[in-house]
């Protein structure tokens, strides 16, 4: 794990300021993260620029948790927010809200990030209405500021803010695929479901089971997902994978782990169920 | 060695057809979903996911005697599976590389529950898929040779997937061969010993050529590893020399693998001697079944060809030109008619089964927020409600008690949402799919139990379809037409309709998006099923009129309108999705799953996701 220490930003170190709004934002504990590529380091070279990412991938493949180690790994709070269609501009910047005195301006998540410096992540941004999204365009290209229009303020970006969104083009509809005039203001980090090996791995340390087990549980999902398309939404994440093998290390038998998470978490059409328990017979007996 | 050709090539390449197959193809609708039809769908998505590739499985219509002189065998052969995949050296493109699996019908008597049994075959037939080498030569083998090293090879590829999947060794320990017992000293009796001793862990035979056969085999494992194909090879000569000298005899047109989940092997081989030609009539019997034994005899007239149907009027598009990269402005001609009417005493005698209505779980409904839709003066919202909030503080101020609702949010308002469904009525949907159920008649069923079903979110529906005939005449049938209701009329309409000519794809998008735009504003959506890539009989290009409808679907949406295509054709994936885009378009594999997934898709469109 010396790989992370040497990750880990130069600089002023854990110490926070008094007072730092962020600090309920900030990330103590090292996030287990195995990297399956160079994504690691086209982070942290994309960060050095502030560079705006999407991070591309199918679900429960390790977008968030990326994230999350990245910005443990670079000493930043993280701000997540889950899109969702009723998610609104002001749910993004802040809004008036009325106290006892009159209406007093509430700062937004994405406004927290900007005035005091911490990573943005919008997950699944695409689920957010286009008219919503469109409010990140000033703080994404070289202006980085972001107006208030209704408060009559430009916050402009502190030098750590950094905005970072997610999406998995598998599933979304091209009625919420995002505008060319948002994406083209983005790098992008294309993430899939990590190598067998590395995959088994991660189920392992999450899970707890052994190496052969967590192997077998990743043969299963890559036969799942050769099912994408014919039956099947998406193939079992890894995730997915996790979850099974956390029921298996508390002694749950491996049959009924995988029908619990996977089988009956996947479809709901009965004859492709059928399959998918063939398929765990196969790799777990009956 | 049967040979896969080309699948879909014949039935593309032209629509008119012999009558007298035209005719066969008219049959009685069958049930739409049978037992059958679901479980060889299952079996194929077992094997893609155990092969971790697309595979076919369908059922062997015959078992393969017709592939060899075994005809006259007194006693029939146990019927094996078949594994099918396009030969080496022949070009194939992706779609038509795809292997099939010809599992043979099983009654309920065997020994095992069949679902069982065909588990195991399915299992088996992975194994070789992915690691046997297809399409050896036998050019230096006798049969007896061919069969050793087949059996050799079975156990090594079942161990080889009894390692990745170490659940479906019991599945083949539950099917392998019964012992023989130990006065029989044919060849099969031989080779069943073999099939157990290499499988079953702890097996113990008196015999001295079988306990050599496991000890090679063993030893071969450990000194080659199980991937090595030639030092297994190497060991079956041996063994087949050996069985040679204790005078063993093999009758190669009496014998099939003893243990009755593993295939014949065919593809495994690759026999020099072996006529092309003469494989030819099995694949064509095979890719497409035989018509049905009431052929008309070759004396008896023709049917009478019905009247044309009535022209009602004329549109012209243009076509895009993938060579000249331009649209040719004005080049097909498309005609809406109406099918001939044929009044509603003509409707089949068969009535299709009653379709149950579509279960309302299917159909997600869809969220519809409406911005324009202000609500003033709420509980709670997006915002302050400015007027409510002066008059909180008014009220404040007086000392009078404020009203706490003074909040504003975006309504949810009814949006519109039409579905066109536009079914493809070319001459190849005659043609009986899997099952003997014509794709047209499924067509025509999951139209109808759409149209009955009022799919929750979608306020207007219509069933269009056509079939072209060169670019002068791309036929256009408004069969059931937006906010009319599905009336015993409409009905009739779309059971009169018939099958013919070709798939000229990209006119009837243009034409049926256009027809779509001229409904009311909101969610618009076209769901296209079709059976085969377009095709015309006066383009001789394949992947023009497949860029053409690319095209049109990009200019549908870019009017706002999204098109998906519900394909049936297993083998549609590569250019269906080139056209559709990857995310509009699903594969049925098998016409029977049509319905349900049509169902599906509409509600997923109606829904805007």
């Amino acid at each position: 794990m010396n790989a992370k220490i040497e990750l880990r930003a130069p600089g002023p170190g854990r110490g926070l300021p008094e007072g730092d709004p962020l600090a309920s934002y900030r990330i103590h504990e090292a996030p287990f993260y195995r990297p399956g590529g160079n994504e690691v380091e086209l982070y942290r070279q994309a960060y050095r620029h502030r560079m705006p990412l999407i991070l591309k991938g199918p679900t429960g493949c390790g977008k968030t948790r990326f994230v999350e180690y990245m910005a443990w790994a670079l000493d930043r709070p993280l701000i997540t927010l889950a899109c969702n269609e009723d998610m609104t501009a002001s749910d993004l910047v802040g809004r008036y809200l009325l106290d006892a005195s009159g209406t007093a301006w509430h700062d937004g998540p994405l406004t927290m990030a900007v005035r005091h410096g911490g990573i943005c992540y919008l997950d699944e941004v695409v689920e957010a209405r286009q008219d919503t999204t469109v409010v990140i365009h000033p703080l994404t290209d070289a202006r980085r500021t972001l107006p208030l229009d209704k408060k009559g303020e430009v916050v402009h970006a502190h030098p750590d803010f950094q905005l970072v969104v997610s999406y998995n083009p598998g599933y979304q509809s091209s009625a919420k695929d995002m505008k060319p005039s948002t994406r083209q203001r983005f790098g992008a980090l294309d993430f899939d479901y990590p190598a067998p090996d590395i995959e088994a791995d991660i189920v392992a340390h999450e899970s707890g089971v052994g190496l052969e087990t967590a192997r077998r549980l990743v043969s299963l999902a890559q036969s799942t997902r050769e099912l994408k398309n014919r039956g099947l939404e998406e193939g079992a994440s890894s995730r997915m994978l996790i979850y099974a093998g956390l029921l298996i290390s508390d002694g749950v038998s491996p049959q009924d782990s995988c029908d619990m998470t996977i089988t009956r978490a996947l479809t709901d059409d009965p004859d492709t169920a059928a399959v998918l328990r063939q398929l765990v017979q196969a790799q777990f007996g009956a | 060695m049967v040979t896969l050709g080309p699948p879909r090539a014949a039935m593309l390449s032209a629509h008119h057809r012999p009558l007298a197959r035209r005719d066969a193809a008219r049959h009685p609708p069958a049930q739409v979903l049978d037992e059958d039809g679901r479980r060889y769908h299952g079996l194929a998505l077992l094997a893609c996911g155990l092969a971790r590739r697309a595979l076919q499985v369908q059922p062997l219509l015959r078992p393969p005697a017709a592939a060899a002189p075994l005809a006259l065998a007194a006693p029939p052969l146990p019927p094996r599976a078949v594994l099918v995949t396009a030969p080496p050296g022949q070009p194939g493109t992706a779609e038509t590389a795809m292997a099939r699996l010809l599992l043979p019908a099983l009654d309920d008597q065997a020994p095992l529950p069949r679902g069982r049994l065909h588990a195991a075959m399915v299992a088996h037939a992975v194994a070789h898929l992915r690691y046997s080498p297809a399409g050896q030569s036998s050019a230096a083998l006798k049969p007896l040779g061919v069969t050793v090293v087949s059996a050799l090879e079975d156990a090594r590829v079942e161990r080889l997937l009894c390692r990745d999947y170490p659940g479906v060794r019991r599945w083949f320990e539950a099917a392998v061969a019964a012992a023989p017992h130990a006065s029989d000293l044919g060849f099969r009796a031989f080779m069943a010993r073999l099939d157990r001793v290499l499988l079953l862990p702890g097996c113990e035979d008196g015999n001295h050529w079988v306990g050599k056969a496991r000890d090679l085999f063993e030893q071969a494992v450990v000194r080659h590893g199980l991937e090595d194909y030639a030092a297994f090879r190497a060991v079956a000569s041996v063994l087949a020399n050996d069985l040679g000298q204790m005078r063993v005899r093999m009758d190669p047109q009496h014998y099939a693998v003893p243990s009755p989940y593993r295939d014949d092997n065919s593809y495994l081989w690759r026999h020099p001697e072996s006529d092309p030609a003469a494989d030819e009539p099995l694949t064509l019997q095979q890719a497409s079944p035989p018509p049905p034994a009431g052929q008309p005899p070759p004396g008896e007239p023709p049917p009478v060809e019905a009247a044309p149907d009535a022209v009602l009027a004329r549109y012209s598009y243009p076509e895009w030109d993938r060579r000249l990269e331009r649209m040719k402005p004005d080049w097909c001609t498309v005609v809406e008619r109406a099918p001939v009417w044929q009044g509603l005493d003509a409707l089949p005698a068969v009535r299709p089964p009653a379709v149950p209505k579509l279960a309302a779980m299917l159909l997600p409904c869809a969220r519809q927020l409406d911005r324009r839709h202000r609500l003033r003066r709420q509980w709670e919202g997006d915002d302050v409600d400015l007027n409510a909030a002066i008059e909180v503080l008014i009220d404040r101020r007086l000392g009078l008690r404020p009203d706490p609702r003074l909040f504003m949010r975006a309504g949810k308002g009814p949006r519109p949402t039409s579905l066109l469904v536009l079914l493809d009525v070319s001459e190849s949907v005659n043609d009986p799919g899997a099952g003997g159920v014509a794709l047209l008649d499924i067509e025509k069923q999951a139209a109808l139990m759409l149209a009955r079903s009022q799919v929750r979110g979608v306020d207007r529906l219509a069933v269009h379809a056509f079939s072209s005939n060169t670019r002068a005449e791309v036929n256009y049938y408004r069969l059931l037409d937006f906010g009319q209701p599905c009336s015993p009329a409409a009905v009739a309409m779309v059971q009169a309709m018939r099958g013919r000519y070709s798939t000229r794809l990209g006119a009837a998008l243009r034409h049926a998006a256009s027809l779509l735009g001229a409904e009311p504003a909101g969610q618009r959506a076209m769901l296209v099923i079709s059976d085969g890539a377009p095709s015309d009989i006066d383009v001789h290009d394949g992947r023009y009129l497949i860029e053409d409808a690319r095209r049109a679907v990009q200019e549908a949406a870019r009017a706002g309108i999204r098109i998906s295509c519900l394909a049936v054709d297993g083998q549609a994936d590569a250019y269906v999705r080139h056209i559709f885009g990857w995310r509009n378009h699903a594969i049925a594999d098998d016409a029977r799953h049509l319905p349900q997934r049509l169902a599906q898709m509409s509600a997923r469109l109606a829904a805007g996701r």
